[in-house]
């Protein structure tokens, strides 16, 4: 009966987990580029306490065996990497990226992260940057005359000075893809690393081959939905309440037992 | 007839740990319910009282029944992620592990660093010929899966997942970790009546109120079954089996 109180600790503990998770989805509701995550729950191992097949009367062979399972547990989390809607900004360096792909970011450390949270900002030194301050792969410098910046679906940026009006080529802004997003480490503010779970980052150019687009001028919103996380939400509520209700059954039982001692 | 009384509590702890089971995966992708025999004698009407007792001598004898796996359809959650299945109908995933093969109705699939299509534990999903492997040219968000298992990466064939059934699922053993292992020498058939959503997981078929029910019942049976042993001043011995069951 003991045991069984940990089997019920274990749901708890889950759904505590599960409302941690919608917790922070909902707190990233409004921040550009976030996908949700969702846990992935696994029963735990079953102890055997009778064979099927097991001779139960001469001849007699019982048809199922006797499995006590041992409760629940978190197998991974899982970010979640749907299509968050475009918004339209108007601002000519607020890049969303629709369909696959991410922004290299390099840190001043030299490690590589990426991003989808593509609200972009020029540095003191015309370099363009994360709004964490961090280079965006592959480094590109915008002319400190420049009137106007254009970002192509492809990642090329155009930047137009005094009265030119065809503009130049400053530089392409490249995106990577990875074999398994879902296996890809947040690292806060909108970085995610690289993990051996994710794969080797594979560069390329946005529009082609199975990359997606760049648009200029939008920011992608996070893919969480307020109404589904609220509804798990409550799920999640509710089976804390019900496996907390099994521990309550289980302490009474043992209270009867003890009142034939007492 | 006190041993009965005490081999029938010590059968209730059993039956309240399968309900504590079941609720702690109440939302679980996949699990199917346990359900112990215990349950069906709680159920009848005259399972109560001194009675009970009697019910476990006669009926399950003393010691433990069997708990069986309840491998009814559980309703399917609309979650959008591409390489989220769940299937409809009574087939199953086969998952290739060292151990030999396992069977599971967990869908929530991903790829891994070298493309194969694995489970949630990295245990490769298995296909009609071999494992499942996704171009790394290809975004998983790209896969897409017909209601038959054929899996199409941005519009090309690349294998049929393995769906497979049981005449008598009532063998299958669970292993924990959402999944099957079948019985030596049964082998399971290709499965013929089962489809496969994509963008869906299948919600656990725990329904709480049913489990709540039943810890309802298996308190107050257990009640009932001390309330017998008061009454005939159970013997030491008893009381001490009692306690540590």
């Amino acid at each position: 009966m003991l045991r069984a109180f940990s089997t019920a600790a274990t749901g708890m503990t889950a759904q505590q987990m599960t409302v941690n998770t919608i917790a922070n989805n909902l707190a990233n509701m409004n921040t550009a580029g976030f996908k949700r995550t969702m846990i992935d729950f696994q029963d735990l191992v079953y102890l055997r306490l009778a064979e099927p097949g097991r001779e139960i009367a001469a001849g007699i062979e019982a048809p199922t065996g006797f499995e006590l399972g041992s409760g629940v547990r978190p197998a991974a989390t899982l970010k979640v990497f749907t299509q968050g809607e475009l918004e339209n900004t108007g601002r000519e360096l607020d890049l969303a990226i629709q369909g696959d792909g991410f922004f290299t970011i390099r840190l001043p450390s030299g490690d590589e992260r990426y991003t989808r949270d593509g609200a972009l900002r020029i540095n003191a030194n015309g370099q363009i940057v994360t709004s964490n301050g961090y280079v965006v792969e592959p480094g590109i410098t915008i002319p400190s005359d420049a009137r106007s910046i254009s970002v192509g679906v492809d990642g090329t940026v155009t930047v137009f000075k005094g009265s030119d009006e065809s503009g130049s080529q400053v530089g392409t802004l490249t995106l990577v893809r990875f074999p398994n997003p879902s296996g890809l480490s947040s690292e806060g503010g909108n970085l995610l690393a690289a993990t051996p779970a994710s794969g080797d980052a594979v560069e390329g150019t946005a529009s082609e081959e199975g990359f997606g687009s760049i648009q200029g001028g939008f920011l992608e919103r996070s893919n969480v939905e307020m109404v589904s996380e609220l509804v798990n939400l409550i799920t999640a509520q509710r089976a804390y309440e019900i496996n907390s209700r099994a521990i309550r059954a289980g302490d009474e039982m043992l209270e009867t037992a003890n009142r034939l001692v007492s | 007839m006190s041993t009965d009384t005490t081999a029938m509590m010590a059968g209730l702890g059993e039956q309240y740990l399968a309900l504590a089971h079941n609720l702690a995966n109440v939302n679980t992708v996949g699990y199917k319910r346990r359900v112990s025999h215990y349950a069906a004698v709680a159920a009848t009407p005259a399972g109560t009282g001194p009675a009970a007792s009697a019910l476990a001598g006669g009926g399950a004898g003393p010691g433990r029944a069997s708990m069986a796996t309840d491998f009814s359809q559980g309703r399917l959650v609309r979650t959008g992620r591409s390489l989220d299945l769940a299937l409809s109908g009574k087939g199953f995933f086969v998952l290739e592990t060292d151990q030999g093969e396992r069977y599971t109705r967990n869908g929530v699939f991903r790829v891994n660093a070298d493309g194969h299509l694995v489970d949630g534990q990295g245990r490769t999903v298995a296909g009609e010929g071999g494992p499942v492997t996704v171009p790394t040219s290809v975004s998983p968000m790209e896969v897409d899966v017909a209601s038959d298992g054929r899996l199409l990466a941005a519009g090309a064939p690349i294998g049929r997942l393995r769906l497979v059934a049981f005449e008598d699922v009532s063998g299958l053993e669970s292993e924990g970790f959402g999944a099957f292992a079948a019985p030596n020498g049964v082998q399971p058939t290709a499965a013929t009546d089962t489809t496969v959503e994509q963008g869906f997981q299948e919600a656990s078929n725990v329904d709480a109120v049913t489990e709540l029910v039943g810890l309802i019942q298996v308190t107050r049976l257990y009640e009932a079954n001390v309330q017998v042993l008061m009454q005939r001043k159970g013997t030491g011995q008893d009381l001490l089996r009692v306690a540590m069951a």
